[in-house]
């Protein structure tokens, strides 16, 4: 007992203790962190950094040294982002670009030691050698490029901006429809200056979509050209191409004095429209019904119209509604979630659109009942099943009961069923029990019901009650034998134990009927002598018993007492051999 | 007088046993009565969530009043699934979530087109203090996410991405715990929706989401989710352990502690009584 409390502590102890990561596992990932490194470099040497996802990077809690070193090699990525946006937004004074110009050069000086430091960390702490061999030599190269190329780029063009004011470009607008006409006009500040070339780019890959041809009126350089529809540009995008497209109109000119260039930029955006189509279909079906889906649209468009991966049609939408009918009983679909699309291609001027609508095939299974108790009181251990149709029955219905691994059934269902299965004799137990019902026709599903049932039984929680009190009694006072009964290996010792344990039988039964009789025999085991044979009379017993002469005369006493309680009509004094018994103790002990 | 004291004994330690086995919060993952990291305790308190012991609860319903709970780690029998589609289709709401076993089999069979495999996510940049932990985000929510070892979604058919990891997590396909060579580094779907028929049906990959360890920081997670609608915590695998059944029946059913332990007591006397006449 006096263990149980500190058992208990222990168990809701272990039972508190939080989940763990899976066994075995670092809280650090360095392959992980080194693949992060390259594509955050790739990111960065390609010109499309994420500002937000380096701050993110950089502030992730990875601890020890390697997050110092970590926070040290994007803490210089994220000034390298900085002062990569002031020079891109520009008004930079003149002094302002040099003095910038000189800290990108400090800067550069510093990112390759400490992000390649950070890099060589990771590749020697990585869990996949190949992985780290390949990404650390990848992180190399990117760090040369930015380092030996990208940086020194930077300064040029931040010493570019410290001359600023060579020329002016701009648009009529600054969005278009596909096929619409832009003017570009392009005005140089300082003499000299004639244009080399101008084109349409994406923006901010700079690919060149379009030749743009200008020709010179006053000061000015005037150009019209025609924006690039959804069939052009989709040559450049991976589908589908998006709503809205940022361009950039790109000219190039020459200063004829000295032979340098220079570049200037407008940019624009050209938007799509969107075809606006709808469908409408009913949420639920069963398998084997008709279908009906209506689409509406709001202009011609070419579709494709299909249901799941199974069945599609190509067609054309009308202004207003457009009708299709699927026969579910003819497609190759199950039961269950199907998506309907519409798939509207692309024309010049619109982009595609995919409406999509669900909707859940039923299953075409049996309509019953199944009543299941969830808690059950139970005598004979049985369950009642009821199972109950809830529709005139097109086909047979077979109804098959599982409890655990044994089966019963099938039934043949009319109606109603009623059976009764037998879940089990445990006092208190739980049973899970699968109700099948079948239809005996093609297009059914069988229906399943399932329920996990909780049953007592108190015929058997009385036999285990009572098993268990008759146990107690006969074991008390025997715990000794008992055990030894139990564990030893020896033949003579099992031998005992068994006569003992047959002693104590024949014990609980003259207890029934005499206290008296109860007491000798109590007397006799705490004298530690033999008890009688199922046999053998009382006087048989005592005649062979190895006793000393007072002790014999005592319990002799005792002896008759208990006979005639036993076998007589009349009583004995239970205080009269109480006293006797405690006499026979004194002298025996 | 030594009998009496060996039954008294036995009736004693049987009531004291009773008393441990029944007052102490159970242990088992996803119970409304655990009240450990593991258990659904403050997502029931936070929403005073019902307790159904099964899917076929759900006729009982107004759907359009109701979101469903439901965690499992077995698979899902028809009937459940009919019950559900149902409740979906008349505009209820349900979260699924568990082994990819139970999600997958609910899926297969409402033939939603998304799988979900055994291989984890983890994300060693937006976490919650360890890559175990990715947090998510929910454009449709404006809400993070917090998970634990959500699982890979190998495939999420024309399902609705309400919530994803950063872009930088990876999924560990060999499951080997770390990033190899050729194991993607991507967004990964953290929750899905699909719409059937006027309902939705949610399937979180992480069934932590709702565990008491994470409840509070996804809170605002779960508002948008379940948009006011009460709430029904599915108990049927905790139920199918006769002590956890009856736990969940009184407790739940309005008995409290103390009108159990009361019963529990008296029936100690009545068999001590019965025991000593014997």
């Amino acid at each position: 007992m006096r263990y149980l409390l500190p058992v208990v502590l222990a168990a809701i102890a272990l039972a508190s203790l939080p989940a763990r990561p899976p066994e075995g596992v670092e809280p650090v990932d360095c392959s992980n962190l080194l693949t992060i490194l390259e594509r955050i470099l790739e990111s960065v040497v390609g010109g499309t950094p994420d500002p937000e996802l380096v701050r993110a990077v950089a502030s992730a809690p990875v601890p020890g040294d390697l997050g110092v070193r970590h926070r040290d090699a994007y803490g210089k990525l994220l000034r390298y982002l900085n002062y990569l946006e002031r020079v891109v937004g520009g008004n930079l004074s003149p002094r302002e670009a040099r003095e910038l110009a000189a800290e990108l050069s400090i800067l550069a000086s510093e990112l390759g030691s400490s992000v390649g430091g950070y890099g060589g960390s990771l590749a020697r702490c990585s869990h996949d050698p190949a992985l780290a061999s390949t990404l650390s030599t990848r992180v190399r190269q990117l760090l040369d490029e930015l380092v030996g190329v990208q940086v020194p780029s930077l300064v040029q063009l931040l010493l570019q901006q410290a001359s600023r004011g060579v020329l002016e470009v701009w648009l009529d607008r600054g969005s278009y429809r596909a096929g619409d006409t832009a003017e570009l006009v392009v005005r140089p500040l300082r003499e000299g200056l004639e244009v080399v070339r101008a084109y349409v780019a994406l923006w901010p890959t700079l690919t060149r979509v379009a030749e743009v041809t200008l020709v010179r009126r006053g000061s000015e350089y005037v150009g019209v050209f025609e924006v690039p529809n959804l069939t052009t540009l989709s040559r450049y995008y991976s589908p589908p191409v998006p709503a809205t497209v940022a361009l950039a109109a790109v000219v190039e000119l020459l200063d004829t004095s000295d032979g340098s260039t220079y570049r200037g930029y407008a940019l624009f955006s050209v938007e799509f429209g969107r075809p606006v189509v709808t469908v409408e279909a009913p949420a639920t079906l069963y398998l084997g019904d008709v279908l009906e889906v209506v689409v509406r649209s709001d202009g011609y468009y070419r579709a494709r119209v299909s249901l799941g991966g199974s069945y599609a049609v190509n067609a054309t939408l009308v202004p207003g509604t457009n009708t299709f009918r699927f026969d579910t009983s003819l497609l190759n679909i199950t039961y269950g979630t199907h998506v309907i699309r519409v798939e509207v291609e692309p024309t010049a001027t619109y982009i595609g659109t995919v409406v999509t609508r669900p909707v859940v095939v039923l299953p075409r299974v049996p309509r019953v009942d199944v009543r299941l108790p969830t808690f059950l009181v139970t005598v004979d251990g049985c369950a009642t099943v009821e199972v109950v149709s809830r529709e005139v029955p097109r086909a047979g219905l077979r109804v098959v009961v599982y409890v655990g691994s044994a089966v019963r059934g099938p039934y043949y269902l009319n109606g109603s069923l009623r059976v009764r299965v037998l879940l089990g004799y445990l006092p208190v137990a739980t049973a899970e029990v699968s109700v099948r019902v079948v239809a005996d026709a093609p297009g059914y599903e069988a229906y399943v019901a399932r329920q996990a049932v909780v049953y007592v039984n108190p015929a058997t929680s009385i036999a285990v009650g009572i098993a268990s009190v008759f146990a107690t009694t006969l074991l008390y006072g025997r715990e000794r034998e008992f055990t030894v009964l139990v564990l030893s290996l020896g033949r003579r010792r099992v031998a005992s134990a068994a006569r003992v344990l047959r002693s104590a039988l024949l014990e609980f039964t003259y207890r029934v009927s005499s206290r008296v009789a109860e007491l000798y025999y109590s007397t006799l085991r705490r004298l530690r002598l033999p008890m009688p044979e199922p046999y053998e009379t009382l006087r048989e017993h005592f005649a062979r018993l190895p006793l000393g002469r007072g002790v014999a005369e005592l319990l002799r006493r005792l002896m008759l007492l208990a006979e005639r309680d036993l076998y007589s009509r009349y009583r004995q004094d239970y205080g009269e051999a109480l006293r006797v018994a405690e006499e026979v103790l004194r002298s025996g002990g | 007088m030594g009998r009496e004291v060996v039954l008294l004994g036995v009736v004693l330690g049987v009531l004291l046993g009773i008393a441990i086995v029944y007052t102490y919060t159970p242990a088992t993952d996803f119970s409304v009565l655990n009240t450990g990291p593991s258990g659904l305790s403050g997502i029931a308190s936070a929403y005073g969530a019902s307790v159904a012991l099964g899917a076929s609860h759900l006729a009982r319903v107004e759907p359009g009043d109701y979101a469903y709970l439901v965690i499992r780690g077995g698979e899902v029998s028809t009937g459940e699934v009919v019950a559900l589609a149902k409740f979906l289709a008349r505009g209820g709401v349900v979260v699924a979530s568990g082994t990819p076993a139970f999600l997958n089999s609910l899926l297969r069979q409402l033939n939603v087109g998304v799988e979900v495999s055994e291989a984890v996510v983890y994300d060693s940049i937006r976490n919650y203090g360890s890559r175990f932990y990715p947090v998510g985000y929910s454009p449709t929510c404006n809400a993070t996410v917090v998970t634990y070892l959500p699982r890979y979604v190998v495939n999420h058919g024309g399902a609705e991405v309400v919530a994803y990891s950063s872009e930088l997590s990876y999924a560990d396909l060999d499951g080997d715990g770390y990033m190899d060579l050729g194991e993607p580094e991507s967004r990964f779907p953290l929750v899905l929706a699909v719409e059937v028929g006027g309902g939705r049906l949610f399937v979180v990959t992480s069934p932590y989401v709702f565990a008491n360890d994470l409840v509070e920081p996804n809170l605002g997670f779960l508002n948008c989710i379940l948009s006011g609608r009460r709430l029904i915590v599915d108990q049927y695998e905790v139920s199918r352990d006769p002590l956890q059944y009856i736990r969940l029946v009184t407790r739940t059913g309005g008995a409290s502690d103390y009108y159990v332990v009361a019963l529990v007591a008296l029936a100690g006397l009545v068999a001590y009584a019965v025991l000593r006449e014997w």
